[in-house]
């Protein structure tokens, strides 16, 4: 993707419920930003618009603000003749015609006592502000829209940090066609989103966008993806796995890190020793489980990463853990060079450089280390990662309608149209839970946590039912269940005699039979 | 010399900075730059090369140059939007090279906490140059702490007028102007010395 220009308006709202502080950032913004105010009130205002009925949405750079405000005064119409004035039993009504409405009873004799007809002490009128930025301190919009672009007044210098043209260079990018998160139902995984700390990734029209501007390449959003579906630009998940193809590093120790960061290794080991080392120039902040238990079942002894931020990593911890459970070998990863460089444990090496899914591929890894690993079962329950897990499905609620399977990208759930079978391969499934929520039966229920062994790999048979068979063309056309399924609905909601009478019969033959009956 | 006397040329020489460049210059202020020249070499009595040059400058410039060519130079460095050498007089620009940036809101905010407020027939902003030397003024003026004045110098005055100071002397239109930019760079150097040792023994 090329780099491209980006203009970011100097519209400004300023909503206070001091009026002071309005005055004050109008003036020392002002000219700076073209700038709208309301003030928070349900207290009239000759000077700004008053309302608390303010609803924002958009987002950054393009915010629309609708709100309602007092409009009590028609200063258009209104002739200065001072009857409201004269006529107001509290004498809130001052010469400038600003009304106080902590000592106004809302008697309307002003109203009534108007020639003009131009005050009206309840009337509302509707506006609404396209703008890029707001600066607030009413607490109740700044904990309902924590957005990007919304700032509280001490934070104004945010504001003058994004106006302006920006040159754009994307550096991370969104695959829908292989994203576990479901746009229809606002449901799934949105970990990526969960993850940014920027609020640089959000859904609109149903997909997860990427807001570049406010994206700073942290990584994280690649790194927790579990389908792969957020990948980065410059090292993404098929050019990583490619690029070790002429690469041997059996039984080195392989050094993580950027440029600089690996100069600055180099230089502090002894020159005799840098055989042992296999240096990758990359950027670890893009990392995950799949690049980590690769490179150790391809035969890295030990991987050093030049990064201490993610010395948290949750991805680093499950692999390290993973490692030692199959393995009994200890700290894979580490942050520093700690001496001890033992030979990498497995017999063989993986040595399969194909790519599929992130996914995939890491199913594939794993099934490889559980093959050579000497133990048989294991379960990692610590929640480390939780995008291990399985789906158990209730047989006798299933009526094998498929819209778990339409909704599994990923391929954990799988139907085989030659047995009428559900079937599903926990090894990838990613826990996003869409299958749980789609169920329109709930006969899904999905169980968390990684226990290792055989029939994890394996695809599993979830239910299995008989086909149908159409009596005029003998044509097997849908499962048993699904039809009884259908015509239970049918008769409960009481449709059965007018829309059931051909059910039994397919597609096809169903039209023929109604156009004949109706000819 | 006297505090008030200090106060008194600092006064003077953050009038003719504001003057210099707050519209085209007329007599008075040509007037105002000769005498000053002329007392200059009478009663500057430390020998130093750098005022010499500076009183050199101006003679040479001031001899040779009549008003209208000085309103002229003014025209091309600061007012024509098509002159190929205009100057920016912001602090803004030469703080975060943009004009109408942060330093410009906080000149504002700073200014609103002293409630003082631009007059609307005052077309330049609030950190042109004759703005934040009418603000200093303000300050000396009004006795202002000492702490206060160094802060407002060091953050806005002192990198605006250095920035301001090189683009006049390397513009190879301005005469006059960059003798005023030799000018003012001695006495930022000067106002610096000066509260530095202020607020040392305050």
């Amino acid at each position: 993707m090329a780099d491209y220009k980006l203009k970011v308006p100097n519209n400004l709202l300023l909503i206070s419920d001091n009026t002071k502080k309005l005055r004050k950032y109008e003036e020392i913004l002002g000219g700076i930003y073209n700038i709208y105010t309301i003030f928070y009130s349900d207290i009239f205002s000759k000077e700004f618009f008053a309302s608390k009925n303010i609803k924002i949405s958009g987002r950054f750079p393009a915010f629309n603000v609708n709100f309602e405000f007092l409009d009590v005064i028609k200063f258009d119409i209104c002739s200065y003749c001072g009857k409201c004035y004269k006529e107001c039993p509290e004498k809130c009504i001052s010469v400038n015609l600003d009304i106080n409405f902590d000592k106004c009873t809302l008697c309307e004799k002003c109203e009534i006592v108007c020639p003009e007809k131009c005050i009206g002490l309840r009337s509302l009128k509707t506006s609404e502000i396209t703008t890029a930025f707001i600066l607030t301190d009413i607490d109740e919009l700044i904990d309902n829209y924590k957005l990007p672009g919304i700032y509280k007044f001490e934070d104004y210098e945010n504001v003058l940090s994004l106006t302006g043209e920006f040159l754009i260079s994307e550096s991370i990018s969104h695959n829908d066609n292989i994203c576990q998160y479901s746009g229809k139902r606002d449901f799934g995984c949105k970990r990526c989103i969960d993850s940014c700390e920027r609020y640089a990734l959000y859904v609109e029209d149903k997909k997860i966008k990427i807001d570049h501007l406010l994206c700073v390449s942290c990584g994280k959003c690649v790194s927790v993806c579990p389908t792969g579906a957020m990948q980065s630009m410059t090292v993404s998940d098929v050019d990583f796995i490619d690029s070790f193809k002429e690469n041997n590093f059996k039984n080195k120790v392989v050094v993580l890190g950027n440029h600089e960061e690996i100069r600055g290794f180099k230089w502090k080991i002894d020159d005799e020793y840098t055989y042992n080392y296999q240096f990758i120039e990359s950027e670890p902040k893009y990392f995950n489980l799949l690049n980590y238990l690769f490179l150790f079942s391809c035969g890295a002894s030990k991987l050093i990463i030049l990064d201490e931020r993610l010395c948290n990593s949750n991805q680093i911890l499950f692999a390290n853990r993973l490692i030692e459970y199959l393995f009994n070998y200890s700290d894979f990863i580490v942050f520093r060079d700690d001496g001890y460089y033992g030979p990498n444990p497995l017999s063989e090496f993986y040595a399969d450089y194909s790519f599929d899914t992130r996914r995939k591929k890491l199913a594939s890894i794993i099934g490889f280390l559980f093959e050579k690993s000497p133990v048989r079962k294991v379960l990692i329950d610590e929640e480390y990662l939780n995008i291990f897990g399985e789906v158990e499905l209730d047989e006798l609620k299933c009526s094998l309608c498929l819209a778990c399977v339409n909704h599994c990208k990923i391929g954990a759930l799988s139907a085989n149209q030659m047995n009428y079978s559900l079937n599903h391969n926990p090894s990838y499934c990613i826990q996003c839970g869409i299958c749980e929520d789609v169920c329109p039966e709930n006969a899904i229920k999905i169980r968390k946590g990684l226990l290792l062994s055989e029939e994890f790999f394996e695809n599993k048979e979830l239910f299995r039912d008989e086909p149908i068979v159409c009596p005029e063309c003998k044509k097997e056309f849908a499962s048993k269940k699904a039809f009884e399924t259908v015509k239970r609905k049918l008769i409960k909601s009481g449709y059965f005699e007018s829309k059931g009478k051909y059910l039994n019969y397919c597609e096809e033959c169903r039209v023929i039979k109604i156009l004949e009956l109706n000819a | 010399m006297k505090k008030d006397e200090i106060s008194e040329v600092r006064l003077f020489f953050y009038e003719i900075v504001k003057e210099s460049f707050q519209d085209e210059p007329d007599a008075a202020l040509i007037d105002i730059f000769n005498q000053l020249v002329d007392n200059l070499k009478k009663n500057y009595e430390v020998k130093d090369e750098k005022v010499e040059f500076i009183i050199e400058s101006f003679q040479t410039v001031l001899q040779n140059l009549d008003l209208q060519k000085i309103k002229e130079e003014y025209n091309i460095l600061f007012v024509d939007p098509f002159s190929n050498y205009l100057i920016h007089k912001n602090a803004s620009f030469y703080i975060e090279n943009k004009n109408f940036g942060n330093t410009l809101v906080k000149i504002r905010d700073f200014i609103w906490r002293l409630e003082l407020f631009k007059s609307e027939d005052y077309f330049e902003p609030e950190d042109s140059v004759p703005f934040i030397s009418d603000v200093m003024i303000y300050l000396i003026d009004n006795e202002y702490a000492i702490n206060v004045q160094y802060d407002f110098f060091t953050k806005f005055i002192a990198p605006l007028m250095e920035g301001l100071c090189t683009e006049l002397k390397n513009s190879e239109m301005a005469n006059f102007y960059a003798c005023v930019g030799l000018l003012m760079e001695f006495f930022i150097e000067m106002e610096r010395n000066y509260l530095c040792d202020a607020i040392i023994n305050a």
